[in-house]
């Protein structure tokens, strides 16, 4: 291992480390507590897998990363081990598991380019370009999104804050320098196919030492290559369906997604200070937020949909953040597909869609859901089976013959592979 | 009619002496229009069109009132999403209710918009509904207003129109934004609900004006948004007004439907204070003046008789020259010299064109020329009128001027137990009760605590332009 690698290991997926560090990957909803799984008091064990019954063989082996055996479960889902040349880590559920190969693929991608001769004095160069030397961003990148310390963040905040007017020559070129190094560094996390606000420090140190090359060095594109192996994101039915959505994420800064979430949210009747909390939030990326706002502003007509910002801020780990991003992709999913949903409703840290023909839903994000006492405590603080209608779980995955036989027996309908059944059935007319 | 219209009236010319009819060389394919790629693009295409806008719409110069509006906008383009556009805010100087943005930050209200607002809150709901299409690059979604700048200005008005996904966006964000910015974002259902009672007055019916056009329902939009405000949390914040009252005052004065200094008709006298020149029409026409030319068409409408700005300088022979040089192969040429009007070395085109006849008269008039187009079936008759139109083409003195009247917005404050009627009579009020009552958001039949304040329109002398006024001699 080389001494880049070896301090990229010792920081990968640490994260924003706002939460412990064994969390970030897991999914912290519900917790498994003592006992939940035992057989003995009436549970499911939560199954393990060898990762070849669930994953082709490019997921399981790569040129930087193994996926080991067992895979096991938290009841909702799968829990990987990925051992890569970047470090040993866990990671809870599918859908993260594909963003933690493509950042890998990246970050092998980047350390390669960084290898390319041409590329060191491009970052020399880069170094005395006044935008990079006004906070000595060549010598030590910034291991955040923002892309610089956040001394010299709150800086450049307060220049962009300021009248054009007001503005030196130097604060003007400052912010200048900026918006180019930033819009160098989406095409290249565009060109490797990750999130560019993903909350991964080794992935964003390389992201920005490798755009600084690019932006003011004069170091090309072309001489990144492209990751190998990554694979494709899981579903994100709407982020291309959806053109504003698709050009928000394409184009806008974290500040701009910033600036139009805060908006959006007032407009969805969440109290600022809730407001303030989600877009600063640990793990909701200006990406999850985005897309989940889009979600809830598509649903117009549909009361109380705050009610989804009021869950997300929950979200207590990287895993969390997809879950509540991937719920609210669900709920459009829902409205647009299936039958306007009338009013939302949290129940915990689950939200529950009304919809206009009655009948209640809740999306549920899982690989493989068991029945175990989690599950169960999460059924019955649900509103259960009335004269109206049976409750419905739209789960994203599957669930165990067990599992199913419990809900029903509880009065509930279990809907599986939900984003598969959307895919299938037409979008129904406009609300 | 504007001195500032030289460029686009001159294009205008052109074009309107070339009927639709008329057989045309077979046209180039058109090049796709340039894709607006970029903000950087966006502000450059949005500086060219507001470049156009402005000279055939012309701006408020009122400073005061300019700085309030520009102040407005300013705290709200504090707040805008998306690229940091160095947004500007312009009031068109035109009395329909209008708003829109061109790409790149400029941000325009109409006098007509500005005068129906109410308080800062509805004004800076107008501005953020703008900024939101402007931040949310709607208008590369429709090119023509970049891809050509000519086009963007002789359908100004148009500009306010954006597909209806796009208009409910702008909805949504812009109350969002005015919310942000400490503005009532109700203010937006008051004005919109103030835009639909003029209409009604207008037409009868709901047909909705300008700035509604593809928008959504009236009605079903207006709902949507007070919906939308009763959901929105927001604190408010001083303004840059002292409160409504204070927002009426600095409307005090506004210019009520034409800009006299623009050119105004008496009768079928046209008189233009800023041009210094008046000129008269024949009896029983219809007249227009438009930002470009002023006009007026017979009652059997078979001749139609146009003043437009043709070229700067005195030279009326290259200015016809030109002119002709830009017609194409279907005007019929019968005649083209030099000829003397009114004391005047003046430059004379005959000719027919897609059936009708032409005289187009060239007439050098204080450092102008001017174009005088006539076209009709009837020779003689064209020639006649024509001539005598031409020949009426005279200085404005001030015993003319003085006999022309404008209208102007007035504040009034209501007395308690007056009527709109009663307080129309005490106040000079143009406007009827019902107009009155559209206008100011009110009942027709309301009668005053009193200390309200009131929108009326009063009548006044036009005021001579800075410089002394019209200047006697030629």
């Amino acid at each position: 291992m080389t001494a880049a690698r070896a301090l990229l290991a010792s920081t990968l997926f640490c994260v924003a480390c706002a939460a412990p560090p064994d969390l970030a990957g897991r999914h912290t909803l519900p917790e498994l507590r003592p006992g939940d799984s035992d057989p003995a008091l009436g549970y499911e064990a939560p199954p393990r897998f060898a990762a070849r019954e669930l994953l082709p063989e490019a997921l399981r082996v790569g040129k930087h990363h193994r996926v080991t055996d067992p895979v096991t479960s938290d009841g909702f889902l799968h829990v990987f081990v990925v051992a890569s040349e970047f470090g040993r880590f866990e990671v809870a559920g599918d859908a993260l598991l594909r963003q933690r190969l493509g950042e890998i693929a990246a970050l092998a991608a980047l350390e390669e380019a960084t290898r390319v001769p041409a590329f060191a004095p491009a970052l020399a160069r880069a170094a005395e370009r006044p935008f990079v030397a006004r906070w000595d961003l060549a010598r030590e990148p910034a291991p955040s999104a923002l892309g610089m310390p956040e001394a010299a963040w709150r800086e450049l905040l307060a220049i962009d804050a300021a009248e054009p007017a007001a503005r030196s020559d130097d604060e003007q070129a400052a912010l200048d320098g900026y918006l180019r190094f930033e819009r160098a560094r989406r095409r290249l996390a565009s060109h490797l196919g990750v999130d560019e606000h993903a909350r991964n420090p080794a992935l964003q140190r390389e992201l920005n030492r490798v755009a600084l090359a690019l932006f003011a060095g004069g170091f090309p594109l072309s001489r990144v290559p492209r990751p190998e192996g990554a694979p494709a994101p899981s579903h994100l039915p709407y982020a291309k369906a959806d053109a504003r959505l698709a050009s928000l994420l394409a184009e806008d800064t974290a500040e701009d997604l910033r600036r139009v979430g805060r908006i959006e949210l007032a407009v969805l009747g969440v109290p600022p200070e809730q407001s303030a909390l989600a877009l600063a939030h640990p793990w909701l990326t200006p990406r999850h937020l985005t897309i989940l706002v889009a979600s809830l502003v598509a649903m117009e007509g549909t009361a109380n949909r705050r009610a989804l910002v009021e869950a997300a801020v929950n979200a207590r780990s990287e895993t969390d953040a997809l879950v509540y991003q991937r719920g609210a992709e669900m709920l459009r999913a829902i409205h647009e597909h299936v039958a306007p949903v009338a009013r939302l409703d949290s129940g915990g840290r689950f939200v529950t869609a009304t919809l206009a023909d009655g009948r209640r839903i809740t999306p549920v994000e899982v690989d493989r859901l068991v029945w175990t006492g989690a599950l169960e405590r999460l059924v019955a603080a649900a509103p259960g089976r009335d004269a109206e209608a049976f409750p419905e779980l739209w789960l994203s995955g599957t669930a165990s013959p067990r599992a199913r036989t419990e809900l029903a027996a509880r009065g509930f309908v279990v809907v599986e592979r939900a984003f598969e059944r959307f895919e299938r059935e037409p979008r129904r007319a406009g609300p | 009619m504007r001195a500032l219209a030289l460029g686009l009236a001159a294009c205008l010319a052109a074009a309107c002496a070339a009927p639709a009819e008329r057989p045309r060389a077979q046209p180039k394919p058109r090049p796709k229009p340039p894709v607006l790629s970029t903000p950087q693009a966006d502000e450059r295409a949005g500086r060219e069109a507001a470049q156009s806008v402005e000279a055939a719409v012309g701006v408020v110069a009122d400073p005061e009132l300019r700085a309030y509006v520009q102040a407005v906008g300013a705290r709200l383009a504090r707040e805008a999403p998306g690229f940091r556009y160095d947004y500007r805010f312009e009031i068109a100087d035109d009395w329909e209710p209008n708003a829109f943005a061109l790409p790149g930050g400029f941000v325009y209200v109409s006098r007509g918009a500005l005068a129906l607002t109410a308080s800062e809150d509805e004004l800076a709901n107008v501005l953020a509904h703008e900024i939101a299409h402007v931040a949310s690059r709607h208008a590369a979604a429709r090119q023509h207003v970049a891809g050509n700048a000519l086009t963007a200005a002789l359908q100004w008005r148009s500009l306010a129109a954006y597909s209806r996904d796009l208009e409910s966006s702008a909805d949504r964000l812009g109350q969002g934004l005015a919310a942000l910015a400490g503005y009532d974002p109700d203010g937006m259902t008051r004005f919109l609900a103030g835009l639909d009672r003029i209409e009604r007055i207008r037409t009868g019916s709901p047909r909705t004006p300008r700035f509604l056009d593809t928008h959504p329902g009236t009605t079903t939009r207006i709902s949507e948004m007070a919906q939308r405000a009763g959901q929105i949390q927001w604190q408010p914040r001083p303004g840059v007004s002292a409160g409504p009252a204070d927002h009426l005052a600095r409307l005090e004065g506004l210019v009520v439907e034409g800009d006299a200094s623009q050119g105004l008709f008496t009768g079928t006298r046209f008189l233009h204070p800023e041009l210094g020149f008046t000129l008269r029409f024949p009896d029983g026409w219809t007249t227009q003046n438009t930002p470009s030319a002023v006009g007026a068409l017979a009652p059997d409408r078979r001749m139609r008789i146009t003043l437009e700005i043709a070229a700067e300088g005195s030279d009326a022979a290259a200015a016809g020259e030109a002119w002709l040089e830009g017609l194409g192969r279907g005007f019929g040429l019968a005649e083209a010299g030099p000829v003397r009007i009114t004391g005047r070395e003046s430059f004379r085109v005959r000719g027919h064109a897609g059936g009708a006849h032409v005289i187009a008269t060239f007439l050098p008039f204080r450092g102008l020329v001017y174009r005088i187009g006539c076209e009709g079936s009837d020779a003689r008759r064209l020639d006649a009128l024509c001539t005598s139109v031409t020949r009426s083409l005279r200085p404005l003195t001030p015993e003319l001027l003085a006999g022309a009247r404008e209208r102007r917005l007035h504040v009034a404050e209501a007395r308690a137990g007056e009527s709109l009627g009663e307080l129309s009579a005490r106040t000079g009020n143009l406007w009827s009760p019902l107009e009155t009552a559209a206008w100011n958001g009110l009942d027709a039949r309301r009668v005053f605590a009193g200390g309200e304040r009131v929108k009326a329109v009063r009548e006044g002398a036009v005021p001579a332009p800075e410089g002394g006024g019209p200047r006697a001699g030629n």
